[in-house]
């Protein structure tokens, strides 16, 4: 990987084990990292996002208190949020709902299960806009 | 539960646990299924879309924690808290119900899914969800498991 600035990654979901499986896949990567932060829905995820610097959002769709298309759909409501780089990671099969989570400004999306190189190589594209295998 | 739909339920079932639990799994006959001594957890998770219905994934409270650690890379020892392995069994769920909606129905279709839930319960209570036609029986590894599949038209 190139020279690159760490960044800043807030994971979205109310699975821990996910949480734990997604920052472990994104450390073994060796991207530059500057910090790593976890929310539990979507209105947890809003409150961080407008009190750090976030430069991608990797969520999850089904989640108590506020779900993942409301929080797509709040920060790219948000002039502030509205060019934040988004993917999600969901189990949702949808053709349909997939492609509006795309035409609403998503980056990216990955159907659970998902594999540890599948995540690597969508953060790198979404990121790095290194395209080396379309997801 | 409909013919047409066990095949596919069992496909779905033995793809998950593989590729997400590396655990494997052969189907049983419900008569064949193995006496339990321990409390099991049962987790469901309730779709809303054209169809309504419910899927549920029962299991031996032991195996929740050979679970977690299997999606974490762990070893069992080190899952110590046994919610980890409670969470563990309903992203599992969430993954298997989410995939039979799609193999069963129109991809294009949209579906609601609620949070899953998970509640304990006792031998006498597992041995009742064994008898119901909509469950399905397995054994992944050496853990009796079943999978509980309710539809209904709106």
């Amino acid at each position: 990987m190139n020279k690159q600035l760490p960044i800043t990654v807030l994971l979205v979901d109310d699975s821990q084990i996910t949480l734990s499986i997604i920052e472990k896949t994104i450390r073994i990567a060796g991207f530059p990292i500057k910090a790593i932060f976890h929310a539990s829905n979507g209105h947890e995820a809003y409150d961080i996002v407008n009190t750090r610097k976030i430069d991608l959002v990797i969520s999850d769709i089904i989640m108590p208190v506020m779900t993942g298309v409301e929080l797509v759909n709040k920060l790219k409501a948000n002039g502030y949020t509205k060019k934040l780089r988004i993917i999600v990671i969901s189990s949702e099969g949808s053709k349909t709902k997939i492609e509006e989570l795309k035409a609403n400004g998503i980056s990216g999306f990955l159907r659970k299960p998902f594999k540890p190189e599948d995540v690597k190589e969508l953060i790198k594209r979404v990121m790095w806009g290194q395209d080396e295998r379309r997801v | 539960m409909k013919e047409e739909y066990k095949n596919i339920i069992i496909r779905v079932v033995d793809e998950i646990f593989e590729d997400f639990a590396f655990m494997f799994q052969e189907s049983l006959l419900k008569e064949d299924i193995p006496e339990i001594d321990e409390n099991c957890i049962k987790t469901s998770i309730g779709f809303e879309g054209p169809v309504i219905g419910t899927v549920s994934l029962v299991v031996p409270e032991t195996m929740c924690k050979v679970l977690a650690a299997n999606l974490l890379g762990f070893d069992q020892e080190e899952i110590l808290v046994p919610a980890k392995g409670i969470d563990a069994l309903k992203e599992v769920l969430n993954i298997i119900c989410s995939n039979i909606i799609t193999s069963l129905y129109n991809e294009d279709l949209v579906f609601e899914y609620s949070v899953p839930k998970a509640v304990r319960i006792d031998k006498e209570e597992w041995l009742k969800i064994v008898e119901k036609p909509e469950v399905l029986t397995f054994m992944m590894d050496d853990f009796p498991v079943l999978v509980e599949f309710i539809e209904s038209d709106i």
